[in-house]
């Protein structure tokens, strides 16, 4: 018996929506692929427990946002200040109302913070209460609600149609 | 279009891309378990031919060679050489090939640390530098795993662990004293400190530990210090804008202190500091304190220091330069007359980022070029000199010695 027994077969069927949860913790597709190669290598690495607990997707997610919080608690943020070009513009023939649509969100996700984007990924994505999503990010509640203020507030001022005045989930 | 963000999400997660790739998942993870598998047997036919024949004990890793400036003299006024040598900066670089911690040598060549320090180096590899820290003069890493804080003697064998907590609870290192004799930390749970704690690295002797109570009023937020003193400044509130974070408090008297905008006001002693800011700056940082830096080394008779100032650009806090002075009866006059020096700042193609004060006189900022996957790092002067002292990969975690845990933000 391999090691990794079953490793491939937990990829193909939970790629996809990991990669979503990449892409929504980064912003951008060369991040958010680094992200996730480094998150599955880690889970390859320690795979016959991981399946073993039967909670291999949540493992990977955990592992990404803890990279993300790392990030965040180091400091370092290497950003540009933003101009009218966006650096992942498909091709025309590429474009779909989807495709655009990430291209739009993906853009308003990098102007905020990593810890920002992961608590608008926990809260709006995958629906989880400021509880649920502080336990996840090892964090207060508090720092769950104020994260969430501030990154809602910046996304009104960048990208309003993602963020109307009325669009905050109270619990 | 006005739409909930969470239609937002869900429409855009349709646009996104499988990136998952098990192949190379699977290729990273064996590569990483050779390497690993390979070193313990190795170390063991060490162990076994030399306590036959020489007797050299090959357990431990191999000390690193005190650098050449551990005793380190004052800078000459005009001199341009670089302060970032061997034990200044350490980072994680991570191919498909795996993770690896290198620092720069002089003359910037890059250095694989797995060499002198196989089993530090391993572990830092795979679990990153974001709970570590690193002394100013290079001898000392501390690291923080999960409850446990553990303090490594790099040019030497001697190690210090701090008793770890309950569960969920985490040892935080915050500052190293300017003679790296002293490293404060403190025990969280989640953003409540439970206590202090001061590691004293005694020259020769053991390491040892005093603790220091939490006050009896929870704290809020994680403290920061003033590198002068065991002195804990702890900010309150930090989701409250940068204009309006008011309030720090001394961990040796607990009393609270109106911070200002342009005003510091530790016990004892009130340094106004407006004259070297500009409209929109703040001295409140990231969690609502101020980063002030001890350079190293200090000499007998005054502390030379280095406080951030950050401009309030759109809500977030960006570096934009560095106070520097003397901390004695004249506070913050400095010696050349010019108190403040000005640090880049990013625009639409190339990014800037700052690392932390090296000196009074010096600041470590890692420059990209949009597009670029390669930093390069330079060190900027208080005379608006740059001058580049290496160059790591863009994305490479950087971990730089007396800057602790997530203290630039």
């Amino acid at each position: 018996m391999s090691h990794y027994d079953g490793f491939e077969e937990f990829v193909a069927a939970q790629g996809a929506a990991l990669s979503r949860a990449a892409y929504f913790l980064t912003g951008s597709d060369a991040d958010a692929e680094d992200l996730l190669q480094e998150a599955l290598a880690r889970t390859a690495g320690r795979w016959p427990r991981i399946a073993a607990s039967g909670n291999a997707t949540a493992y990977v997610r955990q592992v990404m946002l803890n990279h993300t919080r790392s990030v965040w608690r180091r400091g370092r943020l290497v950003r540009f200040i933003p101009s009218a070009d966006l650096p992942d513009r498909p091709r025309p023939d590429d474009v779909t109302p989807a495709v655009e649509d990430r291209i739009s969100l993906g853009a308003a996700l990098r102007q905020i913070g990593p810890r920002q984007r992961a608590v608008l990924y926990l809260r709006y994505y995958e629906d989880l209460t400021e509880t649920e999503s502080a336990r996840l990010l090892g964090c207060s509640v508090g720092t769950v609600k104020s994260q969430a203020h501030d990154a809602l507030t910046r996304l009104r001022r960048i990208a309003p149609e993602l963020a109307p005045e009325n669009n905050e989930v109270v619990e | 279009m006005n739409e909930s963000l969470t239609a937002a999400y869900r429409k855009a997660g349709a646009g996104v891309p499988d990136y998952a790739d098990a192949s190379r998942a699977i290729d990273t993870a064996r590569r990483r378990r050779t390497v690993a598998a390979l070193t313990a047997p190795l170390l063991v036919a060490i162990v076994v031919v030399g306590g036959l024949a020489l007797g050299v004990d090959r357990t431990s890793d191999t000390a690193l060679t005190p650098p050449a400036t551990q005793e380190r003299s004052p800078e000459p006024v005009d001199a341009l050489s670089s302060p970032v040598g061997p034990n200044s900066l350490w980072y994680r670089s991570c191919t498909a090939n795996g993770c690896t911690i290198r620092t720069l040598a002089n003359g910037g060549r890059s250095v694989d640390l797995a060499d002198s320090h196989p089993r530090l180096t391993e572990t830092l590899a795979d679990d990153g530098l974001a709970d570590v820290t690193l002394s100013y003069d290079g001898n000392w890493l501390g690291v923080s795993a999960g409850a446990d804080f553990t303090l490594h003697e790099l040019n030497g064998r001697r190690t210090i662990g701090l008793p770890a907590g309950p569960p969920g609870t985490t040892w935080r290192p915050y500052y190293w004293m300017s003679d790296s004799f002293e490293l404060v930390l403190a025990q969280h749970d989640d953003d409540a400190v439970l206590q202090y704690a001061i590691i004293h690295t005694s020259e020769g002797a053991d390491p040892t530990i005093e603790r220091v109570p939490a006050p009896a009023e929870p704290t809020l937020v994680p403290a920061y210090s003033s590198f002068f003193f065991v002195n804990l400044v702890q900010a309150v509130d930090p989701s409250a804008a940068p204009s309006e974070r008011p309030t720090l408090s001394s961990l040796s008297t607990w009393r609270l202190f109106t911070e200002g905008s342009t005003q510091l006001q530790p016990p004892g002693q009130a340094r106004d500091l407006s004259g070297c800011m500009r409209p929109g700056e703040t001295l409140a940082g990231p969690d609502g304190a101020p980063l002030e830096f001890t350079a190293a080394p200090a000499t007998s008779t005054e502390q030379l220091t280095a406080i951030v100032v950050f401009n309030q650009n759109a809500d977030e806090l960006v570096p934009s330069g560095i106070i520097r002075g003397v901390c004695e009866d004249a506070p913050y006059a400095a010696p050349e007359g010019q108190r403040r020096y000005d640090l880049p700042q990013s625009d639409e193609t190339t990014s800037w980022t700052l690392f932390g004060p090296v000196t009074h006189r010096w600041s470590l900022m890692g420059r990209v070029e949009q597009g670029s996957e390669r930093m390069q790092l330079v060190v900027v002067g208080y005379r608006g000199q740059q001058q580049a002292v290496g160059e790591i990969p863009a994305k490479a975690e950087v971990l730089m010695a007396g800057v602790s845990n997530g203290l630039l933000g």
